[in-house]
């Protein structure tokens, strides 16, 4: 018989082969498994139902911890704390700035440029060249205004009051002619019995009461009577126009920017937190310096310095951005923006804390895993302490509005200053440059939150270059005013960034 | 409109009264899940007060597709299960070796009359580790499989820390039976 038959044979034998084990081993197996569907039956019954009051004082944390909840929510999105506050103030300074700086006039046509067109230059000079004259000197020697008979005829005045009857002859004269039913005492008077009454010799005060009011610039003073002009005046076809179409005066611009990025990290206890996860007493070694040796033996002590603490530390990076701009002009000096954004920030974390979880072989950073990571559901609790760097990457899809009123300069460059709110979409996070592997981290699988809001500020030169091209160069900053993970994460990310900004539009006239 | 919705509702709304009835309504049960992880009484108050927050603030995102009971045990379950990681005992707990003894047995009868505060004593006197693991699956009915990924254990680390814990509170039982009726024996 070879050998393979007798193997067959015996496989044949083994795989019939069958004897009745003994009975009680039934019964053991029986009594276990009663026991296993009692232990959990027993537990699952007895719990099914179970019930029992808290104090009465749970509610009242939970009640607390919703009032305070409810007070944090904003009208809208925002989280209302300092910094949104902040964000709302500079706006609402925006707004008001303009309805009162349009209410005053300061954006206003005056009078006399409103009338230079209809007057004579040999009656009136234009309110260019009062300006001119006023710009040369302010005391009341340098005010040479229009009228030569005026200085002669008020001979009694002093100096200033024969400046302010000078002028306000003037514009008395103007406003006179242009009123088609003049409301004061001067109803029935023509040009020319205005000009030879001597109401102004007689009257300039009562003169300066009935006119001041409609003609003084609330920003002049006694010595200017108005105030310095613009070294540029925007055209006056640039005043509001309810009429214009979705391109008038608006532009399209793509912009780049270069800037530091700052997540702007703050992390809260974070020791403790390295405690609770039971970091062995070794993981962070001291050095035992043994006794220092002390001229008087009595204040020998013995010093344990540490050589390494444990520490996290995000430290700053390169931002750059790109993106596109839809912008239109409202009345002369002042314009709303708004586009897309996107947004590449680079930083480092500087850690001496790692979490190695045994059963995936991933090391992270422990600020990785003990606070941004929420998919985690591997415990990474072995602490390494190793010093280094992992980059620390986002990217961002911005969509930021802003209003801006822009400072004629000369008739091809202007000033612009912006300020506004910006919605901020994570795209991603990456931590990288561990050889085991980095992580990406996004709002679903970490504590980051989908969107923040963050307040923008900008100052930039704008040139026009050709009929409708125009370069533009400045500084922005921009800081997120919303903790870009929940309060309850145990730290805060409030990225910021103050950089350059460079871009070119396409403006439509 | 059910009861239950119509409470819901009203708690979407920011009622304070109606979140008060629904934290009546299910505080004592719920408070008996925090109770058999946490075991510490205060540590399960703040389970419970941290789950409750956590409801009411994302009551939106309950799709009434399940029962609420099971939903807001899930959260309690869930809260429980970070508190525990938080403290850090947990995992802890889920290593090293231990022994089970094969040979116990216990006599099941009887057990209908042990409260459950005197299951809550015996379940608390369990490692962090395997109590959490009995009660997930024991108790919470999760398969092996889905409590390893829960805490990021293997397979066979769930399945021995649960025999573990069945042996564990098979003696207990035992010695609280004994306790209670001494003139029984068992093998």
């Amino acid at each position: 018989m070879n050998k393979n038959s007798l193997e067959n044979q015996w496989k044949a034998t083994l795989q019939k082969a069958e004897e009745q084990p003994p009975m009680e081993l039934w019964e053991k197996i029986e009594h276990k498994l009663d026991a296993d569907l009692s232990i959990d039956k027993t537990f699952q019954e007895t719990f099914k139902n179970a019930s029992e009051q808290p104090e009465a004082q749970v509610w009242g944390n939970i009640a607390a911890a919703l009032d305070r909840e409810e007070r944090r929510k904003p009208v809208f999105f925002l989280w209302f704390n300092r910094y949104s506050a902040a964000g709302l103030a500079a706006l609402l300074l925006m707004v008001l700035g303009f309805s009162v700086l349009n209410k005053s006039g300061l954006f206003d046509k005056t009078p006399t440029a409103k009338n230079s067109g209809e007057i004579g230059s040999s009656q009136l000079r234009s309110k260019n060249e009062l300006s001119g004259t006023a710009k040369e000197g302010y005391g009341p020697e340098s005010l040479d205004f229009s009228s030569n008979n005026e200085a002669s005829r008020s001979e009694s005045l002093s100096s200033i009051e024969k400046a302010e009857a000078s002028f306000l002859s003037n514009t008395k004269e103007l406003e006179l002619r242009n009123r088609p039913e003049p409301e004061s005492d001067f109803n029935e008077m023509t040009n020319t019995d205005f000009e030879e009454s001597g109401i102004l010799r007689e009257g300039t005060i009562a003169a300066l009461s009935t006119l001041a009011r409609i003609e003084f610039y609330e920003f002049a003073n006694s010595f200017t009577l108005v105030r310095p002009k613009l070294p540029y005046n925007t055209p006056d076809r640039f005043e509001n126009d309810n009429n214009q179409t979705f391109l008038q005066r608006s532009w399209f611009g793509l912009i780049s920017g270069l800037s530091p990025f700052d997540p702007n990290f703050k992390i809260n206890n974070f020791e403790r937190a390295l405690a609770s996860n039971d970091v062995p007493r070794n993981a962070f070694e001291f050095n035992n310096l043994g006794d220092i040796q002390e001229p008087n033996p009595i204040k020998r002590e013995t010093f344990a310095i540490p050589l390494s603490q444990p520490y996290s530390t995000v430290r700053s990076g390169s931002g750059v951005n790109l993106g596109f701009d839809y912008g239109k002009r409202i009345g002369k000096h002042f314009s709303w923006q708004g586009g897309v954004r996107y947004m590449s920030g680079t930083s480092l974390v500087e850690s001496n804390v790692y979490s190695y979880n045994e059963h995936t072989g991933k090391v992270r950073t422990f600020l990785e895993s003990n606070y941004i990571r929420q998919d985690i559901t591997a415990f990474d609790n072995t602490i390494i302490s190793s010093s280094g760097f992992v980059d620390n990457d986002y990217k961002y899809l911005m969509l930021p509005m802003q209003m801006a009123i822009h400072v004629p300069v000369s008739q091809k460059l202007e000033l612009a200053l912006s300020s506004g709110v910006s919605a901020d979409f994570l795209v991603n996070n990456v931590l990288d440059n561990i050889p085991e592997g980095g992580s990406k981290l996004t709002a679903k699988n970490s504590a980051y939150k989908a969107v923040n809001v963050s307040g923008i500020g900008s100052l930039k030169m704008n040139y026009m270059v050709g009929e409708n091209w125009q370069v533009s160069v400045g500084s922005n900053v921009q800081q997120t005013l919303t903790s870009g993970v929940e309060k309850t994460q145990g730290f805060t990310f409030r990225p910021r960034y103050i950089g350059i900004n460079t871009g070119i539009n396409y403006r439509f006239n | 409109m059910p009861i239950e919705k119509q409470i819901i509702e009203a708690c979407l709304e920011n009622d304070r009264a109606a979140q008060k009835q629904l934290y009546e309504m299910f505080s004592g049960k719920l408070f008996v899940v925090a109770l058999r992880y946490m075991h510490d009484r205060e540590k399960a108050k703040d389970v419970l007060q941290d789950a409750f927050v956590k409801i009411f603030r994302h009551l939106d995102s309950f799709r009434f597709d399940s029962p609420l009971e099971a939903w807001l045990r899930k959260i309690v379950v869930n809260t429980a299960l970070k508190a525990l990681k938080k403290a850090g005992n947990l995992t802890q707990s889920l290593e090293g070796d231990f022994m089970i003894d094969e040979e116990f047995h216990y006599d099941n009868k009887g057990q209908e009359n042990l409260s459950y505060q005197q299951l809550l004593e015996v379940i608390g006197e369990l490692p962090d580790g395997c109590r959490t693991i009995f009660n997930l699956y024991a108790i919470e009915g999760y398969k092996h499989h889905e409590i390893a990924k829960m805490l990021g254990v293997s397979e066979g680390t769930s399945k021995s820390q649960y025999s573990r814990a069945k042996s564990l509170l098979q003696e207990k039982l035992a010695i609280e039976k004994e306790r209670l009726n001494p003139q029984k024996e068992y093998k």
